[in-house]
Order: structure tokens, then sequence, then C-alpha cells
């Protein structure tokens, strides 16, 4: 007989505490890289309105939490037993930055990142971060951090951080929570004026804390359903959503038709890999009344000047036979 | 089981303002009749294919788990949850605006309990709806854990306003995709024609003329009243209390809030005529205060009235 335990409602309890929130009365250094002005001002001003976030995420968190003692051992022996020696010091430092407390900005640095080539020198800010093992292999420079929401906003906070510290460069230490052992370390210098749209926002959320008004509303069908004041905010959604009903025969006509011989294309093409998979390159041969000959020739490609990583907008189109 | 309470809660639906009469009406005021009338044969013309388009959007969008069964028979319908109607609604050109949200505190039998209620517009093409969408600390999902309500300290705020706010968009979103009160015969129909399987579909079933009973299990009587108040409410029907303490089925507005309907049904329900002192006594609009026999004769006369119904087609006087 099968053994009948509610392990859902045992994670519910336990994540149930982590889940807390509690005031926020500054700008937090982590969060300031957001499209939402709005959002930025109810995380001080209505920051016990937001939706409580789900066991899920609460989990990933909370795994980040527990990881954390046993990541900064092996990074601490990795980093010595590393050609040169490197150190993570000064952890958990919160920012102590004239610039920033006139900004309202606040938060706390996994450390600086020293180098030892013969002695101890500090080259940089540096945060620690988990990946999924999925996410992982993605991280592999700057450009990187634009793919994901939540990757965007580290960049605002490292480099916040170095300005906070008269830092030039910043490294992010990326490590793969399914192996602690697969890291990567992720350097990108200053951008000023990215610094300067960072405090801008603080400044508009500063100015709204004062008035008590809150930054206009941004109304994103992607972003404002995933936001944790969504219902709090209520903000007017256009769904964005284009299905028009359009009157072409001759598209119509090719639908029809390209429907009709799809199972013979599914045929041929099975075929002709059963075919190729009978042929021997190089050996002709006379079969049943079909003659197949083989013709050597050299394909020259020219040489690829290196290029440089690239976001290209794609567009996948789905088919459906609505009849 | 929480999906379930959630699609519980989801169920409040309310049909579209427009109809025929009020199309034919805008023909005749409107402009020249024969533009009006070719408008119209048009849209009757493309109305078949726009319908199977939406049908394949239904289906590549939603999961059979987003779909409850409510009622049996030719009276059943299939209800979209709202997260459901939410991700059907991107594919659409679909404008929400001018929310507006407000919070009522209210005291039953339990103590005290609050409501938010959402009520905005929506828009899609030149079609314009407005919407409604509540959710107390009474709902069941957020409400209710190990047979017992909870109180309202141990209740979220923010995920009981965020519940009514989803509950709100998806009622709007219904309404303009005509995804109200769809027939479960439809729906089973179009899951065949895209060879899903609507059994995946969740039930909420209220029996023909099944057994009262008089258990002393008052929660399990509760919870089978609630349901099924709230699928009258769904239906548009309200029960009515006579003078003389006689029932009577009444058809209430399409855009009725089916809780509320639900509510003057179960006030109606428990409504009686006391031979003692020769008037009527009024009922008590709350499910969860009825206990006891009481409770057990409410259950009875709302499933023989239920009953009735069904064996009049749907459109009988129940007393």
């Amino acid at each position: 007989m099968q053994i009948d335990i509610d392990i859902q409602s045992g994670i519910r309890e336990v994540l149930s505490p982590k889940k807390k929130v509690y005031p926020c009365h500054v700008n937090r250094i982590s969060a300031l890289d957001d499209p939402c002005l709005r959002r930025l001002y109810y995380m001080r001003a209505a920051w016990d309105k937001a939706m409580p976030i789900d066991d899920s995420l609460a989990g990933v968190f909370e795994t980040g939490n527990v990881f954390e003692p046993a990541i900064e051992r092996i990074v601490s022996e990795v980093g010595m037993a590393s050609t040169p020696p490197w150190r993570i010091v000064g952890t958990q430092m919160a920012t102590n930055d004239n610039l920033l407390r006139e900004y309202q900005i606040s938060g706390t640095i996994d450390g600086f990142l020293q180098v030892q080539n013969g002695t101890w020198k500090t080259e940089g800010v540096v945060d620690i971060k988990t990946a999924s093992p999925n996410i992982f292999p993605q991280l592999t420079d700057y450009a990187a951090l634009g793919r994901y929401p939540w990757t965007r906003k580290y960049r605002g906070q490292l480099m916040l951080y170095s300005l906070a510290h008269n830092m030039e460069r910043c490294f992010i230490l990326f490590v793969n929570k399914s192996n602690l052992f697969d890291m990567r370390l992720v350097e990108f210098g200053l951008d000023m004026a990215y610094c300067d749209t960072l405090l801008e926002k603080a400044k508009v959320v500063n100015a709204a804390i004062v008035a008590n008004a809150p930054p206009p509303q941004i109304n994103d069908p992607d972003e404002c359903p995933k936001c944790a004041w969504f219902s709090y905010c209520r903000p007017d959604l256009d769904s964005k959503g284009n299905l028009k009903f359009i009157e072409n025969e001759e598209l119509a006509g090719i639908f029809d038709r390209m429907a009709e011989i799809e199972s013979a294309a599914d045929e041929y093409a099975e075929l002709e890999k059963a075919r190729d998979a009978l042929l021997v390159k190089g050996q002709d041969i006379a079969c049943g009344q079909w003659l197949i000959q083989w013709k050597s020739m050299t394909k020259h490609f020219k040489a690829q000047p290196a290029k440089e990583a690239f976001d290209r907008e794609e567009w996948r189109k789905s088919i459906t036979k609505v009849a | 089981m929480q999906k379930q309470e959630t699609m519980y809660s989801d169920a409040q639906e309310a049909e579209p303002i427009e109809s025929p009469r009020t199309e034919l009406a805008n023909i005749l005021d409107e402009g020249d009749p024969d533009l009006q009338l070719a408008i119209l044969e048009k849209k009757a013309a493309l109305a078949h294919r726009y319908a199977q388009a939406v049908n394949a959007i239904l289906i590549a969008h939603t999961y059979p788990e987003d779909w409850k069964i409510f009622g049996e028979g030719d009276s059943a319908k299939a209800c979209l949850s709202s997260a459901g109607a939410e991700r059907v609604a991107r594919q659409f050109g679909i404008r929400i605006f001018e929310v507006k949200s407000t919070k009522e505190d209210f005291t039953d039998a339990l103590g005290k309990g609050y409501r938010y209620i959402f009520e905005g517009k929506a828009s899609m093409a030149d079609r314009l709806i407005y919407s409604q969408g509540t959710y107390s600390t009474r709902d069941k999902f957020l409400g209710f854990k190990n047979d017992e309500y909870k109180a309202i300290e141990d209740i979220n705020e923010n995920d009981v306003r965020d519940a009514a706010f989803h509950i709100f968009n998806g009622n709007a979103i219904k309404s303009l995709l005509g995804l109200r009160g769809l027939p479960a015969r439809r729906f089973e129909a179009i899951m065949k024609a895209q060879g899903e399987n609507a059994n995946k579909a969740g039930a909420v079933r209220h029996g023909k003329g099944t057994e009262g009973g008089t258990t002393a299990d008052d929660a399990v009587m509760q919870k089978e009243l609630s349901e099924l108040l709230i699928a009258m409410g769904n239906a548009c029907i309200e029960i009515k209390v006579e003078g003389d303490g006689t029932y009577n089925l009444d058809q209430t507005s399409e855009i009725a809030d089916p809780i509320e309907v639900a509510k003057a049904s179960c006030k109606a329900l428990t409504t009686f005529f006391s031979k003692k002192d020769k008037k009527l006594i009024t009922g008590i609009d709350s499910v969860k205060a009825l206990k006891g026999q009481r409770l057990s004769i409410a259950l009875r006369n709302a499933k023989e009235i239920w009953a009735k119904h069904d064996q009049e087609g749907g459109n009988g006087n129940a007393d």
C-alpha cells in the first residue's frame, strides 16, 4: 500500500515564515534597473501591499541561502588554488557613500575581488550569483546579462556598488546550482551614463514619496501581470493581440493545398531518408529502373571574420487548421 | 482540490449586455439601414469562421484543468478559469480600463469578514462591456482550511484582492469573447474537434432530485448548498419567496453578480411563514450561518426547486 504523505503542506509550512515582508524606506540597489518607476515607488510606499511570492520562488531564494556558506567555502578554496590566487574580502558590507545616501539608495555587496600578483590587489566589487543549470551556460559575458529581467538588474546593482566604492570594474561570480564547482567570473566596467539613468530613477521615486503621488503606470501587458502590485496598481491594459480576419482566397488556397499534400510530403521525406541510408557515397549503382551515379566536388568556403554576438528578432509561425 | 476550489470561486459569470434586439435597434437608429444590414450580413457570414478560430485558440491556449463543468445534462455549462481567460486574451486586441476597486467589510455568523470588488470597462474592436469581480474572506480557496473557515487575520489580504482582480479580468475577457455560460455539449464538441479530451475538465455536478439527507455534517451540506446556489446564480436564476412562503424562480439581470444572486436565493430559501406569528420570518443570506435542521431543510428545498426547474426544461415556475 502506498504511503500517503502530504509533503507539499510541509513545504508550505517551512517556507511560510520566509515570505514575511518588512518595511522598506530606501531604494534597494538591486532593484533600481526596473522598467517601472511605480513599482519602485510601491516597494517603499506600499511594501505591505505586494502579493506574497509563491512557494516555488520562495524555494529558489531559500535554496540560495542554504547554498551560501557552502559556496563561500568552495570559492575560498578554489580562489587560493587558482593561478594567480584570488579571494573575496569584506563580505556583506553595507554601502556607505554620500552620493548614494543623497539618492536614498542602499544595499549590501558580497565583497571586493582581490588578486595576488606579488601583493594582494583589489580589482573591483564582486557579487556571487547562483544560476540554474539551464541558465548558467548562457551567462558568459556582459551582453548575456541583458537576456533575463533578473540578470538585467545585476548590471545596475554591481555598477552602483562600484560607484559607491570608487571602483571601476565589476565582477559577478556565477555558480551553477547543480554543481557548485562549476563557476564563471563575468567582468564589466563602470558605465557612468547607465549609472546616471539609475540615479535619475531613484530621484523620481524619492520625489514621488515626498509628494505621496505614485509615478505613472507603464501599462505593459508583458510586465504588469507578473508584478506583485498588479491588482493594487490596476493598470489600464491592452492585450496587444492582433488577430485579424482577412479575405484572401489565394492564401487560403495555398494552405488548403499544402494540407492536402502534407501526408505525401512526410512520406517523401521518410523515403528520402531510407534511400540515403541504403546508398554508399561514391558507389555508382543500377537498381531496378534507376541509375545512381556519384560525382565528387569540392565546395569552397571563404574564411569568416569573427562575428560578435548579436541579437536578431525572429518570428516563428504556428499554423492550425480551424475547421 | 485547491484548483477545484479556485475554479469554484472563479465561476462568477454574467452575460454581455448585447442582444439581437439591441443590435436591431442600432441598425434602425444609426445611419443607412441598407449599409447596416450589409454589415450585419457580412458579420453573419464570418461568424462561423470566427467561432472556429476562437475554438482553435481556446484549445491551444488553455489546459483541460482550466475548465469546470457546472450542472448536468442539457443545462450543464463549461466555465473557463480566469487564468485560462487571461492566456486566451493575449491573442486578441482586448483593452481593460477604468478599473476601480472597493473593499467592503461585513459581519456574518462567523464574525467579521471583507470582500474586494473590482469593476471596470473592457473593449474589443467596437464592443464595450462592463465587468465586475468579487472575492471575499469567506471564499473557499483562501478562506477555508481543515473543514473550517479561517480567521481573517490568517488570510493575506493581498491574496483576496488579487483573486478579485483576476476574477474581474476573467469575467471581462470571457464576456468579450462570448465564453460565458458555454454549454457543456458545445465545449465537448470543440474539444473533440481539436482532438482533445473534454473529460479532463473538472466537474461540479448537482444531481437531479438527489436525497437531501439530514446528516450532522453541516460543512458538507453547506458546501453542497453553496455550490448549488452559485450554479443557479451563474444560470441567471434566483429563488424568490412569496408572501405565503412558497418559492418561485426568477430570471435575474444578465449582468448580476452570481454571488450576490446566490446570497439572495439563500435568504429567500430560508425565509418561512410562521403560522404562530402569521407573518414571514426573514431568512439568512449566508449559507455558512445555516446549521443543523434549518440547513438540511434549505438544502432539500433547493434541490427540489432545481430538479423541478430541470424537469420543466429550465423555464418553469419552481413552486
